[in-house]
Parts: structure tokens; sequence; C-alpha cells
């Protein structure tokens, strides 16, 4: 009988690297599509990188620099140079910072993103899901109300304003926290609750909706009328099933989260990667656009191979063979 | 389950260690010996052979000459003396003797050599080589048509260079306050672009970068072989990379920064009537002008009178006053206050508010009350307060000349695009001043030989801005400069200067700093009580 448990247990862990490794291998076409749309795209957006806003270069002097980074050449050829680069792990150089690869800059800026990134998403976790189940067991109570009221407030104030706010009381009226920077579990405070609070508004409503539409389910009702607890009914039987949603949307929020919010990050001063995104865009630093762009995907598609790992883990009967 | 999580945990506790170990520093140096200020961005690779003057390699590295904004005169910085050749080509620079890079190797006229080669050099890849095509067969290297060692700089010894210059040019020795720091050879060829970090870089100017932190904090410290470092005062300088405005004013007031420059509009008023923030707020000139372009190749701004009908329609009272609010100058000529060659309001130059004579001009150029005149577009680069200046515009031009007026923003790079190509009948400017000499703006805006095809020419005009350039005596290059405005933004006005920027910053009172307008703060002159 041992021996049964030890094949069942070592083919569903076969199954589970099988599959790990099909999905890892889809990674691979699938940046070499963003790769090329993002390519293709940026080079249709008029404008060069050296340019100074109101200083537009001589003419002739654009032309020698284009030709020294080899933007002269047909795009097609700039993207098989690029892609020739990033195969071989090297990024390319960043048009404006000449001494810094786009690898230096992901190494240097994504761990400090992806820190900020993880802690707002604990505070949208530890505080949505627990005000959605709340607001879903105490339906239409007092209970409710608040809750969906700091929900809604969660979602209407932006990380623009609630960011300012959160430093004008904490920082300079109470004086309990530093206004800004990054280089402290301190500094880490405000701008982790800007950026998770508004994530927690929307995933107590997810909570609070799904559980709403559990909790009337005939398994949940069986179970009471079984005696079962109503903890043990609450945690073990309606919450596990509720998150399934809430998990779906966990995924592409982590990989949003932890690649960079620009408007937090400039808010708080912190030299993450957020502002790379857009400001390569601006810039049209064009190996930086790409490095940024081919991050994001491959973050975006980890995650979400988590988010179908944990699906099996929340509810057996769904086999990661069939997703 | 649990234990992958444990392990999850573990990793962003390692990671966040990391990467808040990475990012310490210290959180301000109020009370600690130095100061602390803000970068609006981070300076990425600053060297000054290769890139846009960046503050950071102003304070490092020694220019040939700096500048009296006082008496608008040169004075000596590495080069102790000069003398111009009778036919105004050929400077001869003499180095002070005793000059020293931070590594204890001498500072020397090859180092200089080095450095302009480096400027023009087509394997630079340097935006600023433009900036340098004065110099004799600057431009035919840059296009790689002649070697390096063909550029008109050459170090005849140690402490001698000389530089020949393809015709004369008064406006040169302007020009090398902000242009041709010297940059250490052996250190620059030893390390590559990776020279400029702190275990690499040599310097020999004032400060020496210490720590570099991107994005970050970049940390100066006073360079004692600096030859005049007895009088530097503050002996460290910690610039922390804040990009929002709020942010750094925040900063300030809870003493985390001693010195701001970037201020929200919109908390002027508050700073000014408070009664700690008040004294410590400075408002003065910047070397910025924001103007207007008109696009003269089609109707109807092709007609003078219907050029000057606009630019007499556009109240730049009000958009100071009322938008902008941050002490900005109206302008009615081109070249800011400070700069050699300004022509002040007061003379009358240019074209005043009048409502009335707009009207008049505009009828007389056969559009009376606006009948019959095409649909204006106005192009910007979109941004917050450029609209709101160019909606304030709009109206104006709507309310008195009867003018239909539509709006474009454009994101900065591709506007950049549209400008050069005259893409809108009208489109906002700016200018930051390169050098303190009315020649910066004149010659690289205006001249025939440059800019698009759209926008004003004239060749009157241009035979004063070269006359003016190769003048020797002050008096008549202002005179000049005079004539040459008049042309431009009165009698032809190809383009509507509308004000000069200001200079609107924060300084905690423990520091004293120059209270003169500078084109780029030198924190050598600086002093903390």
């Amino acid at each position: 009988m041992p021996a049964l448990l030890l094949g069942r247990r070592a083919c569903r862990g076969i199954a589970v690297l099988t599959y790990l490794i099909r999905r890892l291998l889809w990674l691979v076409p699938v940046l070499g599509v963003i790769s090329a749309v993002t390519f293709f795209l940026m080079h249709s957006v008029p404008g060069n990188p050296f340019d100074q806003e109101d200083k537009p270069l001589p003419p002739e002097v654009i032309a020698r620099l284009e030709a020294h980074y080899h933007l002269d050449e047909p795009v097609w050829r700039q993207y098989l140079r690029y892609m020739g680069g990033a195969l071989r792990g090297d990024l390319g150089p960043s048009y404006l910072s000449k001494d810094r690869s786009v690898n230096d800059i992901i190494a240097r800026h994504f761990p400090v993103s992806f820190v900020l990134g993880t802690l707002s998403l604990g505070v949208a976790v530890v505080i949505g899901i627990p005000l959605g189940i709340v607001s879903a067991l105490r339906q239409n109570t007092v209970a409710d109300y608040v809750s969906m009221f700091m929900a809604v407030s969660g979602v209407s104030v932006p990380a623009l304003t609630l960011g300012p706010l959160l430093m004008w009381g904490l920082a300079l009226q109470l004086g309990l926290l530093p206004v800004a920077r990054w280089g402290s579990w301190q500094q880490a405070v405000m701008p982790a609750f800007t950026l998770g609070i508004g994530q927690a508004a929307i995933l107590a409503r997810l909570t609070r909706a799904s559980m709403l539409q559990v909790i009337r389910e005939d398994y949940v009702r069986t179970a009471r009328a079984k005696g079962v607890s109503e903890r043990r009914v609450i945690v073990h039987h309606a919450l596990r099933n509720a998150l399934i949603p809430v998990v779906t949307v966990l995924g592409p929020l982590f990989a949003a989260l932890v690649t960079g919010s620009m408007v937090v990050e400039q808010i708080f001063a912190i030299p993450g990667l957020g502002d790379f995104y857009v400001g390569s865009v601006g810039d049209r630093d064009y190996p930086v656009i790409m490095g940024t762009t081919l991050l994001y995907t491959a973050v975006l598609v980890i995650a979400n191979l988590a988010v179908d790992l944990a699906y099996s883990w929340i509810d057996p009967r769904i086999r990661l063979e069939a997703t | 389950m649990t234990r992958v999580l444990g392990v999850a945990l573990a990793l962003l506790v390692a990671v966040a260690a990391g990467s808040f170990a990475n990012a310490a520093g210290e959180s301000g140096a109020t009370g600690q010996a130095g100061i602390s200020l803000a970068l609006p961005g981070d300076p990425g690779n600053f060297d000054p052979a290769t890139n846009w003057l960046h503050i950071l390699a102003a304070q490092q590295f020694l220019t040939l000459v700096d500048w009296d904004y006082g008496s608008s005169e040169p004075i000596p910085n590495a080069a102790e003396s000069w003398t111009v050749s009778e036919d105004g080509r050929t400077y001869t620079f003499t180095l002070r003797s005793g000059l020293t890079w931070s590594d204890g190797s001498p500072v020397t006229a090859a180092d200089f050599e080095y450095s302009f080669r480096t400027i023009v050099d087509p394997e630079s890849a340097a935006p600023i080589s433009y900036r340098a095509f004065v110099i004799e067969n600057a431009a035919a290297v840059n296009a790689g048509e002649q070697p390096v060692s063909a550029l008109g700089v050459h170090a005849v010894d140690d402490v001698t260079l000389t530089i020949t210059l393809t015709e004369p040019a008064t406006w040169f020795l302007s020009s090398l306050s902000s242009m041709g720091h010297s940059v250490p050879s052996a250190a620059r060829e030893a390390h590559g672009t990776d020279w400029v970090k702190p275990e690499n870089i040599v310097v020999n100017g004032p400060y020496k970068l210490v720590e570099a932190v991107a994005e970050d904090r970049y940390v100066l410290e006073r360079n004692d072989s600096y030859f005049d470092a007895g009088n530097v005062d503050i002996p460290r300088i910690t610039f922390f990379v804040v990009k929002d405005a709020s942010t750094q004013l925040a900063m300030y007031e809870a003493g985390e920064l001693d010195f701001i420059e970037s201020i929200p509009p919109g908390e002027l008023d508050r700073i000014r009537d408070d009664d700690m923030l008040g004294p410590e707020y400075y408002n003065g000139p910047r070397f910025v002008v924001y103007y207007y372009f008109f696009n003269m190749a089609k109707p109807p701004f092709n007609q003078v009178l219907v050029r000057k009908a606009f630019a007499a329609a556009l109240d730049k009272d009000t958009v100071t006053s009322r938008i902008t609010r941050g002490g900005e100058v109206p302008a009615t000529t081109m070249t800011p206050p400070g700069s050699t060659g300004h022509v002040p309001n007061e003379t009358g130059i240019g074209i005043p508010y009048d409502p009335e004579q707009a009207k008049a001009w505009l009828a007389q150029a056969g559009y009376p009350n606006g009948d019959g005149l095409p649909e204006i577009e106005l192009g910007y680069n979109a941004s917050q307060l450029h609209q709101n200046i160019a909606q304030a515009i709009q109206k104006m031009w709507q309310d008195t000349l009867g003018a239909t007026v539509s709006l474009r923003g454009v994101e900065g790079r591709a506007y950049s695009v549209n400008a050069a190509q005259g893409a809108h009948d009208v489109w906002r400017m700016g200018w930051g001043m390169d050098y303190p000499d009315a020649h910066n703006i004149h010659m690289e805006l205006f001249h025939s030989s440059v800019g698009q095809p759209a926008t004003f020419k004239n060749p009157e005009y241009d035979r004063i801005i070269e006359e003016a350039a190769v003048a020797s005596d002050l008096a008549t290059r202002q005179q000049l400069y005079r004539i040459a405005e008049r042309i431009l933004v009165q009698d032809q006005v190809g383009v509507i200067p509308i004000y000069w920027y200001a200079d609107n910053s924060l300084t905690k009172p423990h520091v004293d700093r120059p209270q003169t307008p500078q084109f780029m703060k030198l924190f050598k002159d600086w002093e903390v009580n």
C-alpha cells in the first residue's frame, strides 16, 4: 500500500513537472510575439531618443547618432540585431544613460519594485479578503455597509491623491514616518499602503460577490444541516471555493504590482522600475522599452502559471492537465 | 503549501534586505557637515565630453574660463590668462601652474586637447558635438571626413593651448564657460563609460563623486587637490533623486533637504505668505525663454500684418500673472536678462499688448474682425502648463481677433518632429541658453542656415547677427542685437516671445548662496553657517 501511495505521489509530481515545463516552454513563443509587436510598434512612433524636448539637434548630428546606434538600418534588421543580443542575455545599452545596460537597470531596480509590489499585494490581501468575507457574511448590515464604503473609497481615491495625503498626515504633521525615499521598513509603509489600498478595495468587492454566491450553494447548506460548525463551513467549504475568482485576479495583479508603479515610486522617490516603463517610451529609449516589456511579459506568464497551480491546490477537482 | 509560503516569505525578506541595503543612505544632511539637495531626475552618464552639461559634472571638471555674470566678462578658471590673435580666430590659453587631477597627476594642455577631440570624435556619439563646430575642422571630424588630430585644438606645451576657429567669434569665450570641461584621458581610456563611477573617477574641480546609487543619490565631497580648495566651504553635498516637485517640497519642509528649486506653482502663494518659508524663498531670472513660432510658409501667417496682429493680441502679463504665477517676466524680445545682447523690454522693442492695434492690423491684412481667416492650429508639447497657456491664448485670439483657434497637444518627442516639420500654424517652443550670449539664440534658432523652411528667414537679419558674432566691442554688439531683435520680433514678427522663465527656490537659513542669476549653480561659491 505505501508503495502504491508513493507511486501516485510520484505520478502527480511528474504530471505537475510536465505541466510546468510545457507552460514555461510556451513562454518562448509568447516572448517572441510580444517582442516583435513591441519592437515594430515603438519604431513606428515618430521621434528619436536624442532630441532635447525644446532643442532639436541639427539634422546631421541626429543622422550620425542614428548611424552610431544602427537606427538608420531597416527595422527588421534592427530587430534581428536586438534579438541576437537578447538571446545571449544582452538586452542592450540605455541610449540615455550610456554607462548603464538594460540588464543593469533591471537588476538594480526590479528588486525594489518587487519588494514594494509584494508588500502592497500583502496589504491588499490582508485587508481586502477579510473585508469581503465580513461584508458577505453580514450582508445588508452596518458591517457590510461600512466595509463596502471603505472599498468604494479605496477604489475612488487614486494613489496620486492618497500618497501626498498620507505624506502630509503621517510624515509632515505627525512626524511618524520619513517623507520619502527607500532604505528602511519605515520608508516602505506609506508607499505599500498607497499602492495596496486600491487593490484591497477591488479584492474586497470581488471576495464579497463570490462569497455571497458560494454561501447559497447546496453543499454549504448540506454542511450546515449536518451540524458542521459555522467556522468550518466558512473556512473549509465556502471560502475555499469563493477564492477561485479572487486568485484569478491575483495573478495579473501581482505582475502589475511587482514590476513597478510609476506614480507611487515618483511620489515617494523610490528607485524602482516603474518610471522606466513610462519614461523610456517618452524618451524613445528603445532597448529599455523592450527590456521592461519583456520582463513584464515574463512575470505575467509566470504569475498566471502560479495561479493555475493554485487552482488545483484550492480545488483538487481542477486538474492541471486539463488547464 | 505552508513550506512553499515559508520559502517565498524568506525570499522576500532577503530581497527586501538587499534592496534596502542598496538604497540606504543618510536621510538628509541638515545638521551634518554638508548640505542635501534634490535632483529632478537621474543624471545617467554625466561625462561632460559626451553629454549635455549636468550639475554634477559642473562641480567636478574645470573649464578653461568661467563667467562673471555681473560684468559679462570671462574670468580665469583653469586658464589664468589668454590672448586672441589679430584676426580673431586663434585663442591661446595659458594654464595655471600646479593644477593637478585628484589622482595626483598634473593637469596639462593635452588634457584639454583630448577633451575637445572627444566631443567631436564620431566614436563618442556626443549630442553636444555641434556646439564645437565653430572650431576649425570640427564639423569635418565629426562627420568622419578628417581624423580627430585635424581639430583646431592643440597643446603647444604643458601649459599652453591654442584653439583655432573657423571664423572670428566674440561669443566663444562665453561658450567655454559651459563647454570643453577637461576630462581625464587615462581614466577615460582605462574604464570606458564606467570612468564616471566613484571607484574610477578622477577630477580636477572643487568636488569629487564619492558615492553613486542610480535613481537614488549621488554624493560629492570637497576635492582637496582643487587649486582653490581652501575657499570651498561646504565639504559634502548629497543629491537625492526626487522627481516629484511636491515630494521635494515636503522633504524640504521636513528638514530632509536644504535647497530645492522645483516648487509646484500651486504652492508659491502659500510659500510667499508663510512666516518661515517666505524669507527662505528666492525668485530670480533664468536663462530660458518661452515663445511661439509662426508657420510663415502658408496663409495667413505668410502676411506680416497678420503676425503682428496675433502678437499684439497676446496679453503676456495675463499669462504670467494668472497662469504661470511663478515670477516669470513677460518678454517682448528673445534673449533672456543676464545674457550679453539682452534687449530689455524698456527699450520699447517688440510688440506690446494692444487689442485695438491688433484688430486694425488684421483688418489691413484683409481679415476684418477675423472674417475669412482660416482656422489656426496651435501646437504645443503636451503638458498641463503648456495647455493652460495655449487655452488662455486661444481665448485672447478668439475674443480680440475673431480667430478660430484649435489646440493640438502632442507628446514630447513626436512634437519635436512636428516642430521640425512645421506641422502647425503656430507652435510653442522654449530655449534654455547653452551660454549667456545672444549669439546662442539668434544664430542657432533664427539664422537662415538653420531650422526648417517654414520659419523666419531674413537676409538683413542674417547679416546683422553675423556681424555681431565677430564684433569685438561690447557696445557695438549690444547695438547690433537691438537691430536684430527689432527685425525678428517687431518688424517681421518671426516669433512671439512670451516670457522669460524664473528661478524659484527655497534655501535653508544656514546656507548662504549667491543671489545673482547663474547659468549653472557652482557650490564652491556657497557657504554653510
